[in-house]
């Protein structure tokens, strides 16, 4: 009978192996990766701060997020425009289901993105992808410090416009090599918003209606991990600026006035971010 | 950060040291009982630049890999522990093992029926087709899981295996999450009454997934790549031994899995091995069949094989007969396992002692390699092609031998050899009409006395390639080559050789080495010029460099 | 971790007591010729001592080595009732060509295939040819590494030593 069994559960396991083979359909091999962008070279000046990307991993029925929140929004008050931040809530996970009849906050980039970094509890932050996660209530300024006071590698700018005609919004990206990057590179753009409101679950265990969500991600505007940085003819020398236009459709359902804009480039290997940049919808 | 390296340096001394020279290490008892073994190796090189035969400069001036094994055993549980170092790797050896440090440890559990590893560990599913992790220090290869493996004996004739774990790639771990389970069954033990049988019969199968999380892969702008994130492969096989027969036939097939090595194509993979033999006392064949398609199955979907193998998961090696005279060994052939068919056959016979020339062992053995018959229907992206399953494309390698082995007298033995080959030179990146290629191979044997022995060899290789700066391939032309080994005191041997290509061709290689050994220590030291070129063990295959100097290798186990 | 490992590793084997020779694996699976797989437990020649030769189809010493012993094996076998145990080490590649090979040159031996080198490892084999001795408790009593010709009367010689002859 014990062998049975034992049988048995072999028999389960080569079963399920056998399931884990993803069968994809020809039509399907190829997918749109989000918007490339049309690149050219660049004359304009852009100010060359280094700049900190923060990603907030987080969930409106995660009782220890609140915290963090308050933690980011003071730091944030305290460096401004150098500290960008998103908070992600990545679809899929417990945390993240929303109260009923309750907007979804949830994102499948985020849930990309979580699954890449192996998060199941929350908060958990990371500071421009340099490969350490950590919650984000604690050491919380020593971490921005550092990330702050490295030399730039690139400067970048970000601006957006609506279009006018129709709902969809043209955005323009800046790029200065501050040293020579051999590496190769990729741009990522995301649209956050600000000032949703939700219950949220509460350090006491309790239930907050009306709750200020600030900085959610709502969609990577390219392709999760961005798309590949064209340094142009002088290969990313030192002093060579490049330009990208993207034109994207926001969903209809978003707040545009509360909408921003981030974009940041990263080591298409490492996924290390070089520097970020952030900008409303004008 | 400086600090911690040398704290690591000095670590992995003490280590070593420790190892090798506490002589009550070897074949020793502990207090808490069991044994401890292992072994010990150290390949240092010193090359100079050699323009002539391409022989870079080495600015370490010498390059050193050193590795010990440390095994303990006590009762039912078994651990291990290895230690490498690669200061700096030896030419030709994939420069991310720049370093050292532990390498490979587990801890094992076995009793009568089941066993249990964790740490590093090697395992094959049937021949390897679908899974097999093993290592060969010899070409710097070792794909070990690292993770958890099982061997359990459900009842008498029924082994199950299960794996799961990453794999080693030098100093760090593969991507992909490698999983596995395999079944064994031999009816002859499992079926009392099929017992005493003359027919014995075992039956396999196995199942492999890798899981890797999902990259951006662009086949064009703002398009990329939906990749499947777990990539299955299966296999079946099936031995059959009647007598004097023997048929051993393995399926495998695996799922859609775009890689670097198939430029990302989603056709499926699968290969066929069947190989058949009859053996008699003094007297063999042996016939094998191969097909491989699209079956590079790797850890990692992006690993290149730029610095050498990585992160195979599975095992697809080349058909042909390993040959081991120098100029047959020249044009070693590596596996496509990207596709290719093949065929290979062995006939071996003692010719019966009072007969005409009675005793003489013949060797009898020929190889074909070809294409596979594909017709692209798409690059990236797309199915990438299909292929007629009995099709044959382009000669890849054909090869045909014959040796001959004789005892003249009790002190003489003769080695004849003739064999002939057909080389494509594109299979290893090189370009140019396929080569024919003529071996001839004469090796005596003169045992002087119980201690002392003399060994020479001759070898003469014409080939109608012609060697040209444009394609610089050092192996073109004819050649001819001499080597003599004294073996003296049984200890000590010393061989002096020489390969020159003496028309059409570049290069002249001398050898001269001395050796020791004692027991299972060996010390050989050895000066002189290498020829660059493939060297090929079992599947896998590494490029060496031209080296002009000295090498000392050192080795024991205890 | 990893050092916590080698300090427990090192520190077993630095308090040594009393020398012991080391016994033979005994939980690794050998493919015997007719596809069965045997455990490395079942190596045995009863209260006789055996030899263990690790050999590879393409590995021209070992079969110099095997080829020789072949000849004399008859009257080894005579005077002292030792036993050879050939361990193939021939991998996937060629392991087919084993019994061919055996059968072929008429080997008296018992020989086993270890497809994936698990025993070689276990046993501390660098390179092929390698030549272990086994007394009848199992124990490795000595081993050699390489062959040269005349090598095979020094394993001879061992066999008689450890059996008091």
């Amino acid at each position: 009978m014990k062998k049975l069994s034992h049988l048995i559960f072999f028999g389960f396991s080569f079963i399920f192996l056998l399931a884990a083979c993803d069968k994809i359909e020809e039509n399907e091999y190829v997918v749109f990766a989000g918007a490339a962008g049309t690149w050219y070279d660049d004359s304009e000046n852009i100010d060359a701060t280094q700049r900190a990307f923060i990603e907030k991993y987080t969930g409106c029925r995660c009782k220890n997020c609140p915290t963090a929140d308050s933690v980011i929004h003071e730091t944030q008050q305290h460096y401004g425009s150098r500290l960008v931040a998103v908070a992600i809530h990545p679809k899929g996970s417990n945390y993240t289901i929303p109260y009923s009849g309750e907007p979804d906050l949830g994102s499948d980039d985020g849930k990309t993105w979580n699954d890449a970094h192996g998060f199941n509890s929350y908060p958990q932050a990371l500071i421009n992808r340099n490969g350490e996660a950590f919650v984000p209530i604690t050491n919380f300024d020593s971490r921005v410090e550092m990330a702050l006071g490295v030399t730039p590698q690139m400067g970048i700018a970000v601006s957006c416009e609506r279009n006018s005609g129709n709902d969809s919004i043209t955005i323009t990206a800046h790029l200065s090599f501050l040293t020579q990057v051999s590496a190769d590179l990729n741009l990522t753009l995301l649209i956050s918003e600000d000032g949703i409101v939700t219950t949220q679950k509460m350090p006491d265990g309790s239930d907050q209606v009306n709750y200020m969500q600030n900085h959610v991600l709502r969609d990577v505007i390219t392709d999760v991990w961005g798309t590949p940085v064209d340094k142009g003819s002088a290969n990313g020398e030192t002093g060579s600026r490049r330009m990208a236009q993207f034109t994207y459709l926001p969903d209809a359902g978003w707040n545009l006035n509360q909408c921003h804009i981030v974009a940041f480039v990263s080591n298409r290997d490492t996924k290390e971010i070089l520097n970020v940049a952030e900008c409303g919808i004008e | 950060m400086k600090n911690n390296n040398f704290r690591k340096t000095v670590w992995a001394g003490l280590l070593v040291f420790s190892f090798y020279f506490s002589p009550a290490m070897s074949q020793a008892q502990g207090v808490l009982g069991g044994h401890v073994t292992g072994n010990m190796q150290l390949d240092m090189q010193m090359s100079r630049e050699d323009s002539t035969i391409g022989a870079p400069d080495v600015p370490e001036q010498m390059l050193m890999n050193a590795r010990a094994d440390i095994l303990y055993t006590n009762g039912a549980f078994d651990a291990g522990l290895r230690f490498e170092a690669y200061t700096n790797p030896l030419l030709g050896f994939d420069k991310n093992y720049r370093g050292q440090g532990i390498a490979n440890y587990f801890v094992s559990y076995h009793n009568d029926r089941i066993s249990f590893t964790a740490g590093y560990f090697y395992e094959q599913f049937g021949n390897g087709m679908i899974l097999r992790t093993y290592e060969d220090r010899n070409i710097g290869y070792d794909n070990a899981l690292f993770g958890f493996n099982v061997h359990y004996q459900l009842m008498p004739g029924i082994m199950l295996k299960g794996v799961i774990g990453k794999q080693r790639y030098c100093w760090t771990l593969g991507n992909g999450i490698v999983r596995g389970v395999d079944a064994e069954v031999q009816l002859n033990s499992l079926i009392p009454a099929w017992a005493d049988k003359e027919l014995r019969v075992t039956l396999g199968g196995g199942v492999v997934s890798r899981y890797e999380p999902d990259t951006t892969i662009f086949s064009s702008p703002g398009y990329k790549l939906n990749l499947p994130l777990n990539v299955g492969a299966f296999s079946t096989r099936m031995d059959l031994a009647y007598r004097n027969w023997n048929l051993n036939v393995e399926y495998a097939r695996k799922g859609q899995d775009p890689s670097f090595l198939n430029n990302y194509i989603y056709r499926y993979g699968q290969a066929l091995t069947v190989n058949a033999s009859y053996a008699t006392r003094g007297f063999s064949v042996n016939l094998q069949a191969k097909r491989v398609d699209n079956m590079v199955f790797k850890s990692e979907r992006a690993a290149t094989d730029a610095n050498g193998a990585k992160l195979y998961i599975n095992y697809i090696p080349a058909i042909n007969k390993e040959h081991t005279y120098a100029f047959l060994s020249m044009y070693p052939y590596s596996t496509q396992a990207q596709g290719e068919m093949g065929l290979q056959g062995d006939i071996i016979w003692r010719l019966p002692k009072d007969g005409f020339l009675g005793g003489t062992d013949i060797h009898l053995n020929s190889s074909v390699i070809t294409a596979l018959d594909m017709k692209v229907v798409g690059g990236m992206g797309t199915e990438g092609y299909t292929s007629d399953f009995f099709g044959t494309g382009d000669l890849y390698y054909g090869d045909a031998s014959l040796e001959v082995t004789r005892k003249i007298n009790s002190q003489l033995k003769l080695t004849a050899l003739y064999g002939y080959q057909v080389v494509n030179p594109e299979i290893d990146g090189h370009s140019g009409a396929l080569h024919h290629n003529n071996v001839v191979v004469g090796d005596l044997l003169w045992k002087i006395n119980k201690k002392n022995a003399l060994r020479f060899e001759a070898e003469w290789m014409g080939s109608d390639s012609r060697y040209t700066q444009e394609v610089d391939d050092k192996r073109c032309g004819d050649w001819i080559m001499g080597l003599v080994e004294y073996n003296f005191t049984s200890r000590w041997f010393v061989s002096v050789s020489d390969q020159y290509a003496y028309h059409d061709g570049t290069g002249n290689y001398y050898n001269i080495s001395l050796g020791y050994t004692h027991n299972a220590t060996r010390i050989q030291l050895g000066y002189g010029k290498q020829r660059e070129g493939m060297i090929c063990i079992g599947g896998v295959c590494r490029q060496m460099p031209a080296l002009n100097g000295l090498t000392l290798t050192l080795s024991t186990s205890f | 971790m990893k050092k916590l490992i080698a300090t427990l590793l090192l520190s077993m084997a630095t308090c040594l007591c009393v020398a012991q020779n080391a016994k033979l694996p005994a939980n690794v699976e050998l493919k015997a010729l007719d596809g069965s797989m045997v455990s490395s437990s079942t190596l045995q020649n009863g209260d006789k001592p055996f030899i263990i030769s690790f050999w590879a189809t393409w590995c021209h010493p070992c079969n110099r080595e095997l080829n020789t012993i072949k000849d004399v094996y008859e009257e080894w076998q005579e005077e002292t009732g030792v036993k050879v145990i050939a361990i193939s080490i021939d991998d996937a590649r060629s392991a087919n060509r084993v019994k061919p090979h055996v059968d072929g040159h008429d080997w008296p031996y018992e020989v086993y295939i270890d497809e994936n080198q698990a025993f070689k490892r276990a046993m501390n084999v660098i390179n092929v040819p390698h030549t272990f001795i086994v007394n009848a408790q199992g124990e490795i009593v000595w081993q050699h590494t390489g062959y040269a010709p005349g090598d095979e009367e020094e394993v001879i010689e061992k066999v008689r030593e450890i059996m008091g002859k």
